[in-house]
């Protein structure tokens, strides 16, 4: 198991595990017999649409016909969270994030208890994404310089009058064999609550190649591993000590 | 099976995960479908992304008193977040750009809960005016969304 550095106050907001599968044997039934694995530690269940005519997919969301209804699983606090539709399956944790090992043991606890239901044929896509939301004190382009190590080049002349928002994406490509992605988004957000100039730093890994479900808990440290070298390098020293002052 | 429109290349490429849509024909069916990106499909099934899209679409009209208990709630009455910016643009329109609005979730008894819009008049709206307008806006709201109506209240905060 990787040693990762351990902040006191880290700035992730959620960790999301997410697999989509294909089966043959999706009922309206599954919901509930899933329900019944793991109601001791998720106990809350509601169900929402995911949209009429919204379907998931491995590569995206088919808008068209077909429509997907997102079962949700709570702990009684409602800081971990499973949920499922017809082909895909995630697991949520809000803070307190009890650190990867406990956030590891509930993603493998999950996919067992489902694969215990569903005959899951293929695993067509597996990802694991880290939400973290940072306060760059005001929004401005040096700002965003001084906590980030990745920003775009806006030269002087273009930026006269002040920048106040960045929305920044790219993906790197991993492994070409099994088509894992590194992709990062960073976007400035509105002044809120506790927030004088939010900013969403999200670090998705994602393997885009069929995997087996045995080969989850290898893959789930590669990604672990990859997330905690993006997150460590995206971010300068100057924004990482804010996550360790009192 | 959906037959891309893209025009295909020798070798296939890595998808991108920003990149949306293809947008192709499904040939068992007919209907053209359109995909979003697997990036922008996240906001579907994170927690925290569906908070940060709620306030994001919601900041320019109202402030939360309890951020988290009025988005959640909202993410849960989908019905009332989509009609809340029209709600908050015509609430601007007819008591002034100025006049701040807030969220707040009531929970009552037996798990019923109502979310207030509460008028920041500072003391600059008559109880009659207030009335006309509470009353006109609840029966336009009962006439046109009965369901989103019964679940919302609202309050002035402090008036002439």
């Amino acid at each position: 198991m990787t040693k990762t550095k351990k902040y006191k106050k880290p700035p992730l907001t959620e960790a999301v595990f997410e697999l989509f599968y294909r089966t043959d044997n999706w009922t309206p039934a599954t919901p509930g017999q899933f329900y019944s694995q793991v109601k001791e530690k998720y106990p809350v269940i509601s169900q929402s649409s995911g949209g009429f005519g919204v379907s998931f997919a491995a590569n995206g969301i088919q808008i068209g016909p077909g429509n997907n209804n997102i079962t949700r699983y709570s702990s009684e606090n409602s800081q971990s969270i499973i949920q499922i539709t017809n082909n895909l399956l995630t697991v949520n944790k809000l803070p307190m994030y009890e650190g990867w090992e406990s956030y590891k043991g509930m993603i493998i606890d999950a996919v067992s208890a489902f694969v215990q239901v569903m005959d899951v044929k293929t695993i067509s896509r597996i990802g694991l994404r880290t939400i973290n939301k940072i306060d760059i004190q005001a929004h401005s382009y040096e700002n965003f310089k001084k906590y980030f190590n990745v920003y775009p080049n806006i030269g002087s002349g273009l930026r006269k009058n002040g920048i106040n928002s960045i929305q920044l994406n790219y993906q790197t490509l991993e492994v070409e064999e099994t088509e894992e992605v590194l992709a990062v988004n960073l976007s400035t957000l509105r002044k809120e609550e506790k927030y004088n100039a939010p900013t969403l730093f999200e670090i998705y890994y994602t393997r885009m190649k069929e995997i087996e479900t045995k080969g989850i808990d290898d893959w789930l440290e590669i990604a672990h591993q990859q997330l905690h070298v993006a997150f460590e390098s995206i971010l300068t020293n100057e924004c990482k000590q804010n996550f360790d002052n009192d | 099976m959906i037959e891309t429109l893209n025009t295909s290349t020798s070798k296939p490429e890595i998808d991108s995960v920003f990149l949306p849509a293809k947008i192709g024909i499904n040939n068992s069916t007919g209907y053209k479908i359109q995909e979003m990106s697997v990036f922008d499909a996240r906001f579907l099934f994170s927690v925290e992304l569906q908070r940060q899209k709620v306030k994001t679409e919601l900041q320019d009209w109202f402030e939360f008193e309890h951020s988290s208990l009025e988005v959640d709630f909202l993410i849960s009455n989908e019905d009332v977040r989509r009609v809340l910016p029209s709600i908050g643009r015509d609430f601007k329109k007819s008591l002034g750009s100025e006049t701040p609005l807030s969220l707040y979730l009531l929970s009552e008894d037996e798990g019923w809960e109502t979310l207030f819009i509460n008028i920041h008049a500072g003391g600059k709206l008559n109880w009659d005016y207030y009335n006309e307008f509470r009353n006109e806006f609840f029966d336009n709201m009962f006439d046109l969304f009965p369901k989103v109506a019964e679940r919302l209240n609202i309050d002035i905060v402090d008036a002439i």
